[in-house]
């Protein structure tokens, strides 16, 4: 059985990916669910930041991480939902590097200057959903000189938008900002699934999964992320 | 009530400590460190001030009962305090409330005498007691009991609040519902009894039709109890319960999720944790839990993730419901669900001082200095940066 390791923004992320992957190779997988420490503030340990912090902290020695206990970690995923191209000033520090002086002596999530440059929606390079995978990817993948390359995934506008892709027809699955809120849990059910509260609870979720497996095809048509992700597992596994 | 700051004196390991508490205070220490003496502490304190002190109304609190002349300090190097002594300062509006009480515990097992008491509003005296009053009252009952309703006015309601504290520290076996609870209790037994009935009492459906317990939707606690697809509570039946168990009058019954839908076991087969977890949701959001309490060993049985989990959401819903929590640990994840930076939520260090044995309480704040390490509570605490560790390798 293959080991895969997950960085996610959170829990729900994994369990996609996971189902997704079981139902691509057609068998088992050992999961493991990868995290960085929070630091004190209760901050960077999971969501986004801790995505990107958990590249920072283990970029370089990712090699000896994957090699150094047995089981072997066969594979590592990451993920970040694209809506964080849109809405977080701090993955476009480098765009703005000529304008600040604190840039690249401090890691962004870690910056504290109070007149910092960036605006959002940035203009300093390709938008649309091609320009966005493509930033977050050469952002995260800029941590990993060694010899093995984690799959980096950047579902658009976030995972959420696979659901709506397995359920519904639109053209634009990947170009829905906050499908969940927007979407998914907009009204008290989606096709029939209760949402209680709008909140994205593991069981809830487990509702969604098993349609987004069934219709795959549709997801990968509607969604270039998925179609990368089942290039990239089929590939390598 | 809102507690603003409690002083001990004389008291086993507490020579002389004051701390400011928040909503939830984590106390960390070495095993002996006194963690446990510092909830007893507030017991004899709520004793004191709205009952008495004497083996009953400590046992009904959940303090180990011990030789008399244990509970007084008697550090050799120190002077000796002649009597017990307490204080307790909490906000009622925009009032500062105090209350005072110096206690002698007797050599016997009789109720500790009153050798004086007194409650001050903004320092101004409203009740008091002392050898030279010129009332005499009964020596062996509080303030709560003999004051009258004039004297104390509203400020009695607030100080009710402390009636109920008790020390929880719920065990396996009581709550898979196999052994009796010795301190039993309504919502909930210091050590677990009548827990189905208080998931009972606090599952119902809003008006969605969507199931909650308490304040959270069920989807939420199948979070933590995650190998469950849901849980009900019911009469037991012979089919999910093994004969050769006692039970009580309700079972926790589980579906698991892989198992099939009619599928139902108990408490008695689930895993240990998960009971646990649902324990102390039950009594932070009880309506009859108490408002201020303690829970020993608040990670027993947990997985590291699933400890940190949980004492992330218990912080949210004590702060919601403006309660006051004490609890102990030894788990470092439990550190990582606590958010610092907010007022509410206090980490304390126990350390016995190396001069005399003298406990000592330091409360841990979250300084900019620190958050720049970039390290997690957890790791600061085992490398030994908050102190509260035991001195090995
Ligand atoms: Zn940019």
């Amino acid at each position: 059985m293959k080991t895969i390791g997950f960085v996610c923004e959170g829990p729900r992320d994994s369990d996609m990916l996971e189902a997704v992957i079981r139902h691509i190779l057609n068998e088992d997988i050992t999961p493991l669910y990868l995290q960085p420490e929070a630091s004190l503030d209760g901050e960077n340990g999971n969501g986004w930041k801790g995505v990107w912090t958990w590249c920072l902290k283990n970029g370089n020695t990712l090699d000896q991480y994957m090699q150094g206990a047995i089981p072997k970690i066969d594979m590592i995923i990451i993920q970040m939902d694209g809506d964080v191209f849109r809405k977080e000033r701090e993955v476009h520090c480098a765009c703005y590097a000529d304008e600040c002086a604190a840039s690249g002596e401090v890691f962004p999530l870690n910056c504290k200057i109070e007149d910092c440059p960036v605006v959002i929606p940035c203009g300093q390079h390709e938008a649309g959903i091609s320009g966005c995978v493509e930033y977050l990817q050469n952002l995260l993948l800029s941590y990993f000189p060694g010899q093995y390359i984690p799959v980096c995934l950047i579902p658009c506008d976030s995972t959420d938008a696979w659901i709506v892709a397995a359920f519904d027809d639109f053209e634009d699955s990947e170009t829905i900002a906050d499908p969940w809120n927007n979407i998914i849990s907009k009204k008290k059910d989606y096709h029939g699934i209760r949402v209680p509260g709008h909140k994205k609870t593991k069981t809830v979720y487990d509702k969604f999964i098993p349609v987004v497996c069934q219709n795959w095809e549709s997801v990968k048509n509607r969604c270039s992320q998925a179609a990368y992700f089942d290039h990239a597992i089929s590939a390598v596994l | 009530m809102i507690i603003e700051s409690i002083s001990v004196k004389g008291f086993k390991s507490l020579n002389n400590v004051t701390f400011e508490p928040g909503n939830v205070n984590v106390f960390i220490g070495a095993n002996g460190a006194g963690k446990s003496t510092i909830l007893e502490a507030i017991g004899v304190l709520s004793a004191a001030m709205t009952d008495r002190v004497d083996n009953s109304s400590l046992d009904r609190k959940g303090i180990r009962l011990s030789t008399p002349s244990l509970y007084k300090s008697s550090f050799r190097d120190t002077k000796k305090n002649p009597t017990i002594g307490f204080q307790i300062q909490w906000k009622d509006g925009q009032d500062q409330i105090t209350y005072d009480v110096n206690l002698n515990n007797p050599n016997d097992d009789s109720a500790w005498r009153y050798h004086s008491e007194a409650l001050y509003r903004n320092q101004e005296k409203l009740w008091g007691r002392s050898g030279n009053s010129q009332v005499q009252y009964d020596n062996r009952v509080g303030m709560l009991m003999l004051a009258q309703e004039v004297q104390l006015g509203i400020i009695k309601a607030s100080a009710e609040q402390l009636k109920d504290y008790a020390i929880y520290q719920p065990s396996t076996p009581i709550l898979r519902g196999i052994s009796p609870d010795k301190y039993q209790a309504t919502p909930l037994g210091l050590c677990g009894g009548r827990l189905a009935e208080a998931i009972e009492e606090l599952l119902h459906t809003d008006e969605d039709g969507d199931m909650k317990f308490g304040d959270l939707y069920i989807d939420e606690v199948l979070e933590l109890v995650d190998w469950a697809a849901n849980f009900s509570v019911a009469a037991p039946k012979k089919s999910s319960i093994n004969s050769a168990v006692p039970t009580s009058r309700r079972v926790i019954e589980f579906q698991d999720k892989f198992m099939r839908e009619k599928d139902r076991f108990t408490a008695y087969d689930a895993s240990e944790g998960s009971l646990y977890v649902l324990f102390l949701l039950c009594l932070a959001m009880h309506e009859k839990s108490p408002n201020v309490f303690a829970v020993d060993n608040f990670d027993q049985a947990m997985n590291p993730r699933l400890a940190r989990a949980t004492t992330r959401l218990f912080c949210e819903i004590i702060k919601k419901r403006n309660k006051t929590a004490f609890i102990t640990t030894h788990n470092p994840l439990v550190l990582d669900g606590l958010k610092l930076n907010d007022p509410a939520v206090r980490l304390f260090t126990v350390e016995r001082s190396k001069n005399d044995g003298t406990a000592q309480i330091k409360r841990i704040e979250v300084t900019d200095e620190l958050i720049s390490l970039d390290q997690p509570l957890s790791r600061l605490w085992i490398n030994g940066r908050l102190g509260g560790v035991p001195n090995l390798l």
